[in-house]
């Protein structure tokens, strides 16, 4: 099966996201332990483990939500820990959210636009008042939004406001909008839900297509373990915050720490969980 | 002549207007303009001059509360320091009109920048707090520094001071005509920040701020912007109201004003900017109106208030969204498909 570059030819180059060591605590619970991923230019890498195992705890953490207590985060071997999440978003580090959260009151078409600001700057005065490097940016920014929309098959709801629109709709309007400025990486926080079946493969598709047009890389949070297995050439495992294993979506099948997460759980030790179980039925 | 006109339709688009409603809006400026040849009594044009002044004020309130999302319970604030800015500067100092008014202003821009250098510390109800108390110390620095502001009396401007525009006397009718000038100007002015990237990123910020921090919205600034584009038509509403009465005393600068503009763009409707100017003219004429009811007066308005927003829960701006919806053409919906379209060359 195709799944984009393979490792060895990517890992010469210097990695798009790295985390080193980062851990994360709230409240003396820790979210995050020490934890390693490297992410490579054009590279699709599945995260996933049972509810609560610090998945978008990372996510939050790699685009600034808050600072890790300790470890390094690197974008494209620059130090992003600390920097405010528009900053680190300015880099080309986008992200979608697990709950959708699309500004309601303002259109599709603007949701999009909004993304698009890390390549306007002009100034305050300057786009007020309309000159022409404002007006030019502003043009380019409609532009790329309607390709985007385009592409994700929602042009049609341009001019809605965005709380009009149905779950599965303003899943693909938020992928536009993290997908609008092209950035180098994108964090994908459940982009499957709420989706219907056939669109969860057309999902897969379009992100590889990304990844081999743009060289996107992507971090996908899955529960609907097709996705993962499918698309993505290397998957981590998380745990109570920690890395219990990582490799490709074959060795992941049989691993046995990772079974024993899932399958611990459905013997009741920590209470089912639906989606826990759906893994372990797919493994 | 025949440039103008594909002028006038460009500054309509980007205005974010649709050709209806801009003909709307200038047939109402329009009948705005003939109302002083047929309200004969200065006392009611005097009540529609204030109602205009108040409608700037709203709008600045808006930008901060509806449009962007953070509260600000003392806007009085900054109408007042452009109302005592231009007084004390034109009175006291004898400084020319034109450059009073221009650091009246720039004093309330910087009472903003530093309400926004706040709001990026404080959220929600400390917020509001904060900005409350501001509200009471102005009170009390105006009712009580009679060198400066002249205390609980206030300053009054002479006849002989105020200002001749075109060697015109500034009496009521000239006033309403430089108001409704003002307003006109600032509410083009508003509507062209609401469709800009500025605008988006105060909706994006009202809206959900981690979202718009995270998406590349510098939210510390554009919070900044928009409280002082809140202070900044402030301080013009000021200097407006100063022009109208020729009178500033801290009685019409206390934190129940605030309140009072507050419900101006509660009625209108939050983040809705024509709205903001039909709440202003509801909350000033009513009032007036209801005179003969002496006593009652009070009742009979806030319940009215209360009614406007149990029946139209997005305010009296919903006039202009349904007249928007009417003038409209009729979009072909497209069936979604729910498909991504990917090019065909890949």
């Amino acid at each position: 099966m195709d799944r984009g570059i393979p490792s060895s030819q990517s890992q010469l180059e210097t990695p798009v996201l790295e985390l080193q060591g980062v851990t994360k605590s709230f409240g003396g619970i820790l979210a995050v332990k020490g934890l390693d991923i490297v992410l490579h230019p054009a590279e699709m890498v599945g995260l996933i483990g049972p509810n609560g195992s610090g998945k978008t705890v990372t996510v939050n953490l790699c685009t600034g939500v808050y600072p890790p207590d300790s470890g390094l985060i690197r974008f494209r071997g620059v130090p992003i820990h600390g920097k405010p999440p528009w900053e680190i978003n300015r880099m080309g580090l986008s992200r979608t959210f697990q709950t959708i959260r699309l500004w309601g009151r303002m259109t599709v078409l603007e949701n999009v636009m909004v993304g698009y600001v890390r390549f306007m700057g002009s100034s305050f005065l300057g786009s007020v008042v309309r000159a022409p490097l404002a007006r030019r940016e502003e043009a380019k920014a409609r532009q790329a939004a309607l390709d985007t929309l385009e592409l994700v098959g929602m042009a049609a709801f341009a001019h809605k406001p965005a709380e009009d629109l149905s779950l599965g709709q303003q899943r693909l309007v938020e992928l536009a909008r993290a997908l609008v400025s092209q950035p180098s990486c994108v964090l994908l926080d459940e982009p499957a839900a709420g989706l219907r079946g056939e669109l969860v493969l057309q999902l897969g598709e379009f992100l590889r297509w990304l990844l081999k047009e743009r060289g996107t890389s992507f971090l996908v949070i899955e529960h609907r373990i097709q996705l993962v297995m499918q698309f993505c050439s290397r998957v981590i495992v998380l745990n109570y915050g920690e890395k219990i294993a990582e490799g490709s979506p074959e060795q992941i099948r049989t691993n046995e720490a990772v079974i024993a997460a899932y399958l611990g759980r459905r013997r009741g030790e920590y209470g089912r969980s639906p989606n826990g179980s759906v893994l372990a039925r797919d493994l | 002549m025949r440039k103008l006109w594909p002028r006038l339709v460009r500054v309509q688009s980007l205005a974010g207007a649709t050709f209806g409603l801009a003909m709307g809006g200038v047939v109402l400026v329009a009948l705005g303009c003939l109302v002083p040849f047929w309200i004969h009594v200065d006392y009611y044009l005097r009540v529609l001059v204030y109602a205009m002044v108040n409608s700037v004020i709203a709008l600045g309130l808006n930008f901060a509360v509806g449009v962007t999302g953070q509260i600000n319970l003392g806007q009085a604030v900054f109408v007042g320091l452009g109302a005592y800015g231009s007084a004390i500067l034109t009175q006291k100092l004898s400084a020319p009109w034109v450059a009073s008014v221009g650091t009246a202003v720039l004093a309330a821009g910087i009472m903003g920048a530093a309400l926004g250098w706040i709001s990026n510390r404080l959220r929600g109800p400390y917020l509001a707090i904060t900005t409350l108390a501001m509200n009471l110390i102005f009170y009390l620095v105006a009712s009580h520094e009679v060198w400066l502001t002249g205390g609980p009396m206030g300053i009054r401007i002479p006849r002989l001071n105020v200002p001749r525009l075109f060697g015109v006397e500034l009496d009521v009718r000239v006033v309403y005509y430089v108001v409704l000038v003002a307003l006109v100007a600032l509410f083009l002015l508003g509507r062209l920040i609401y469709h800009s990237k500025v605008g988006r990123a105060f909706r994006a910020v009202r809206d959900d701020e981690t979202v718009a921090s995270l998406m590349g919205v510098n939210t510390v600034r554009t919070k900044m912007w928009a409280c002082v584009i809140c202070s900044f038509y402030g301080g013009v509403g000021g200097v407006l109201y100063l022009l109208t009465f020729r009178f500033v005393a801290p009685s019409e600068f206390t934190a129940l004003q605030s309140f009072r503009y507050l419900a101006m763009i509660t009625i209108g409707g939050l983040g809705n900017l024509s709205g903001s100017i039909l709440g202003a003219f509801f909350v000033t004429t009513v009032p007036e109106f209801l005179r003969v009811v002496q006593g009652y007066w009070d009742v009979i308005l806030g319940s009215s208030i209360l009614l406007i927003l149990l029946l139209f829960p997005k305010g009296l701006g919903f006039v202009r969204d349904y007249l928007s919806q009417l003038v409209r053409k009729k979009e072909v919906e497209e069936r979604w498909t729910g498909e991504f379209r990917l090019p065909r060359a890949s």
